[in-house]
């Protein structure tokens, strides 16, 4: 209650002493009354009064007093106080508001969108308990494997998906969008609830929210509403919740999740043989992944047993590991989850060494404003200001003013996530990143930036407590041997404080640019991509062939075309195929598992892959021809240490009880990554395409010209061989972005956060060198009354601030020769005494000191004698 | 007024909260009418000064010891009138009895040693 009325009393504080007040009057003039009617005169009266009464404004602060204790009195004033000291120095307060806000709101930014894209679990009731697993040769299950494995007769909880591409008739053009095609209970095997409508079999489709909202203009209908997918119509029966995350992570989102039991795909699901599913086992309460993994193994064993010719080898390679709770693709199989911890923490560091970048700037900046305020300190302290009042003072300065920065931090950190996370990613799959930001980091740069103002703050008043009362309040900042020095000391520990800083950054920066620096084993630039679709257009598989086999011809003619090959699969993208093979050891049959490909001739040449020994496919070797076939080193390396692969015989296992025909091994190419990039070079086979019509074909095209203008020309050239067949065309590193994404994102995030350090140096840097030499204004001003030209006096400053910088810049690098090769075990592939970065800085921070004293010092001998002189 | 016998003698916070509550017994009062109150039945040995009296309302007010409303005084001017609330009267009680104790310990003490 006392509370409660003391804040009432705050609120009306004004009127509440206009009150008090009233009633003192009140009171003399009841008083002077009463002594009039007991014979005085008025003016008597009046000075009795005075007399009695003693001071009416101490009683009133007295009365006041209660409500309002007196230290929340004088921190009220202190606060005004430094306001106006702040507002008088304008500079200071863009100064501090740009390195605060700068450092905190990026580090809080950049860390709240590698949150969102990296550290967000994926949409499951328990992502812990799920697992991913595989068995046989391929990393694909086919539906009636599926079926029986997650049918409820097992006992296994499980349940498959696939992603696809899928033509979307919007409107009368067809739009391409990504689905997952899921068995009927994985969004109850995941747990997962729908915002609207119920999943069911059958032609249906279940959108996510963001397609319902985007594309389906929010219809609060859409339930029943009819869309068009390959040509077939698909009932929306239901919608997704939002901020929903697919199994991918990275915030992968396909559009629409179909069901795998479909008219449309009976026909795809018939053949026990075809891998067309990843699986998704769901752990018991309290199982271990072994256990799960012995229950899946009598499955495997009796799914062999009765039917050994699809699915060879399943008792033996059964593999489960469990499903990272970020997504599949930072599952633990992949080098890549290192990786990402490394890069997670590299990036802590970085936010931290830039926060402490902008504590450096602030505590210059108020050294020196300190060191300018002498005379003013030394004034209050000879006029009785006590220390503790006098420290008091100047950390509500400081306070004030990384308040200012923070909230500056604050509001920039929600306003750049927000932008980031809206860049439109030049990938075909639709990403979906919902930022919050971490305010837990937030605070934590909050507390870091209050603790270095206060430590900055205390700077100044240990300095004005070694101003005597009295002493050199007339003598002022100027002059003095003592005060230079310091000033001097000041600038050449900010230059070298950046330097070691900047030289950290930098290596880090280009340490992970070296680490994601991509070598896929084949070249990502020169080539362009063409996928093509026949599907939309009925032809026979005739016809088929002669379209393909005409695109194929025109494009070899065009003249900025150096090669064209073509491929089942293109490496790195979401396509893979994991087969067996067994290779012909004489007298007995050797079964290894390859990564698998389908290629026409050239090949090779386009994708820049050098081929080691032997030869390529000619086009005379078909799948179904006396059979030809190349692998790559890893397979070399591993199944023939001797390096004698060529003339050795392969072949694929036997299919629906067919034996298939040994192929030979006629070449070896160098390893290419086929999966990730992170992954260590694998066995690989290459099969030449098959003569049989596949009414999808990818084509590769390379070109040594510029590709942009390929892109853009290849379309007409496609138009004209058939107008009706669907194609994209897009470079190659479009196809694999989502493989590039992690590393590209890794070099994004830290080159910009390696700009901001260097131009939170800057500011630091400029702010010193400038406030510096702003301050020998007064002996500016007496140079020039003694006869000095301003080209001199610019050439001094000038040169003043370069050998000062240069100092420092010795000094920094000297230090960062000794500190950098303890970092030498997060730095990979630069040297810590990197030659590039140590000179890039060293650069960098002499140009900056040059501008920093060339515009202050050039406004200096601008002012006139006598002017200068008087400046203080 | 102003006679020899007047004194504005340094009285505790205490004292004075509790003459201006025992003041306010009889009804509400005004800040001076308080102050002749006290005066008047003290044979004008206690005379609160301005300072004391307005700290001492204002502190009763935070209490929640007395309540304030504003009306016109005898010559129409406008005046804060105080009100005893029923804490401020428990308190009242309260604190007479513990004043007497310690009075009449003081007393005691004074007489004997």
């Amino acid at each position: 209650m006392r509370l409660f009325r003391r804040i009432q009393y705050l609120f009306g504080r004004k009127r509440r002493q206009r009150e008090i007040a009233e009633e003192i009057e009140l009171h003399r003039a009841l008083a002077e009354e009463e002594h009039r009617c007991n014979g005085l005169t008025s003016d008597d009266a009046r000075h009795a009064v005075a007399r009695r009464m003693g001071n009416a404004t101490f009683a009133l602060e007295s009365a006041h007093s209660i409500w309002y204790p007196q230290w929340l009195e004088g921190l009220t004033q202190d606060l005004k106080h430094a306001a106006r000291g702040l507002r008088r120095s304008p500079m200071l307060l863009v100064m501090v508001c740009l390195s605060l806000g700068l450092s905190t709101g990026f580090g809080t930014a950049l860390f709240s969108v590698v949150n969102a894209v990296l550290l967000q679990p994926i949409s499951a009731a328990d992502p812990d308990s799920l697992v991913q697993f595989e068995m046989g040769s391929s990393n694909r299950l086919s539906w009636p494997n599926l079926q029986d494995l997650c049918g409820g007769e097992s006992g296994l909880v499980c349940t498959g998906y696939s992603m696809e591409e899928v033509n979307w008739q919007r409107g009368t053009e067809p739009a391409r969008i990504f689905a997952h095609v899921v068995s009927s209970n994985y969004f109850s095997a995941l747990g997962i609830s729908l915002a609207q409508g119920e999943f069911s079999d059958g032609d249906a489709a279940v959108v996510t929210h963001t397609f319902w909202e985007r594309q389906l203009a929010a219809d609060p209908n859409v339930i029943g509403r009819k869309v068009v997918l390959n040509g077939y119509p698909y009932t929306v029966v239901g919608v997704l919740p939002a901020r929903f995350r697919s199994v991918y992570g990275l915030g992968v989102a396909p559009s629409m999740y179909l069901p795998a039991v479909s008219s449309v795909r009976a026909g795809k699901n018939a053949a026990r043989g075809e891998g067309r599913y990843q699986m998704i086992g769901v752990l018991g309460r309290g199982e271990t992944i072994a256990q799960f993994r012995s229950r899946l193994q009598v499955q495997a064993n009796d799914l062999q047993k009765r039917f050994p010719a699809d699915n060879v080898d399943f008792s033996r390679a059964v593999r489960v590991q469990s499903l990272s709770r970020y997504g599949t693709f930072l599952s633990s199989r992949d080098r890549l989850t290192g990786v990402m911890l490394l890069f997670g923490s590299l990036l802590m560091v970085l936010v931290l060494l830039l926060t402490v970048v902008a504590c450096v700037n602030v505590a210059g900046l108020l050294i020196a404003r300190a060191m300018a305020r002498r005379q003013e300190i030394s004034v209050r302290v000879s006029l009785g200001c006590g220390r503790r009042r006098l420290a008091r003072l100047l950390l509500t300065e400081s306070f004030l003013l990384s308040v200012a920065g923070i909230s500056v931090g604050a509001v920039l950190s929600v306003w750049l996530a927000r932008m980031l996370v809206a860049v439109p990613l030049p990938f075909p799959i639709p990403f979906e990143v919902e930022v919050v930001l971490d305010w837990r980091l937030l605070l934590f740069l909050t507390l870091l930036a209050l603790i270095a103002t206060a430590v900055s703050g205390f700077a100044p008043i240990l300095q004005a407590w070694r101003v005597g009362i009295g002493t050199r309040s007339s003598q002022g900042v100027r002059g003095g041997s003592h005060r230079w020095s310091l000033r001097g000391a000041l600038i050449v520990g900010q230059v070298a404080v950046s330097t070691v800083l900047l030289i950290t950054t930098g290596l880090f920066v280009r340490s992970l640019w070296a680490a994601t620096e991509i070598h896929p084993g084949f070249d990502l630039h020169r080539v362009v991509t063409i996928e093509t679709d026949t599907r939309s257009v009925q032809m026979t598989p005739e016809q088929v062939n002669t379209y393909q086999s005409l695109l194929l011809a025109r494009l070899r003619d065009l003249p900025e075309v150096s090669g064209v090959s073509g491929a089942a699969l293109i490496p790195l993208s979401l396509d893979t195929s994991v087969n067996s093979l067994l290779i012909d050891r004489g007298d007995k049959e050797q079964a290894a598992r390859v990564n698998t490909n389908w290629i026409l001739p050239g090949y090779f040449q386009v994708m820049g892959i050098p081929l080691r020994s032997g030869r390529d496919f000619a086009p005379s070797d078909k799948l179904d021809k006396p059979l030809a076939v190349i692998v790559n080193e890893a397979f070399v390396r591993q199944h023939f240490p001797a390096g004698d692969a060529i003339g050795h015989r392969v072949r694929r296992p036997a299919a629906k009880d067919q034996m298939l025909p040994w192929a030979e091994i006629v070449g070896v190419a160098a390893d290419a990554r086929y999966m990730t990039l992170g992954e260590e070079p694998t066995p690989q086979v290459y099969w030449p395409r098959g003569a049989t019509a596949d009414s999808r074909m990818k084509v590769l095209v390379r070109t040594e010209s510029d590709v942009a203008t390929l892109i853009h020309e290849l379309p007409a050239v496609l138009r004209k061989v058939d107008a009706r067949v669907t194609t994209r065309v897009q470079p190659l590193r479009a196809v694999m972005a989502i493989a590039l994404f992690p590393s590209q994102v890794a070099a994004f995030l830290l080159s910009a956060l390696g700009i901001v350090a260097w131009m939170l140096s800057i500011a630091g840097l400029y702010g010193v060198v400038s406030y510096s030499v702003s301050r020998r204004v007064s002996e500016v001003g007496l140079r020039m009354a003694l006869g000095a030209t301003p080209g001199s006096i610019l050439r001094l400053l000038v040169s003043d601030g370069i050998v000062l910088t240069s100092v420092g810049v010795a000094l920094g690098l000297a230090l960062a020769a000794v500190a950098t090769p303890a970092l030498a075990a997060f730095l990979a592939g630069v040297a810590p005494h990197d030659a590039i970065t140590f000179g890039l800085v060293t650069v960098a921070l002499l140009i900056t000191a040059i501008a920093a004293s060339y515009w202050p010092a050039r406004k200096g001998t601008r002012l006139a004698p006598s002017q200068a002189l008087r400046t203080d | 007024m102003g006679t020899d016998k007047t004194l504005q003698p340094d009285l505790p916070n205490g004292a004075v909260d509790l003459l201006i509550l025992r003041a306010l017994l009889g009804g509400k009062r005004h800040g001076y009418g308080i102050a002749q109150h006290i005066r008047d039945c003290s044979d004008d040995v206690l005379d609160l000064g301005e300072s004391s009296l307005y700290t001492s309302l204002q502190r009763l007010l935070l209490n929640g010891w007395v309540s304030a409303e504003w009306g016109a005084s005898e010559n129409n001017r406008r005046a804060r009138f105080y009100t005893l609330t029923s804490t401020g009267r428990k308190q009242l009680d309260r604190q007479t009895q513990q004043f007497e104790r310690v009075l009449g310990a003081i007393q005691q003490v004074l007489r004997t040693a």
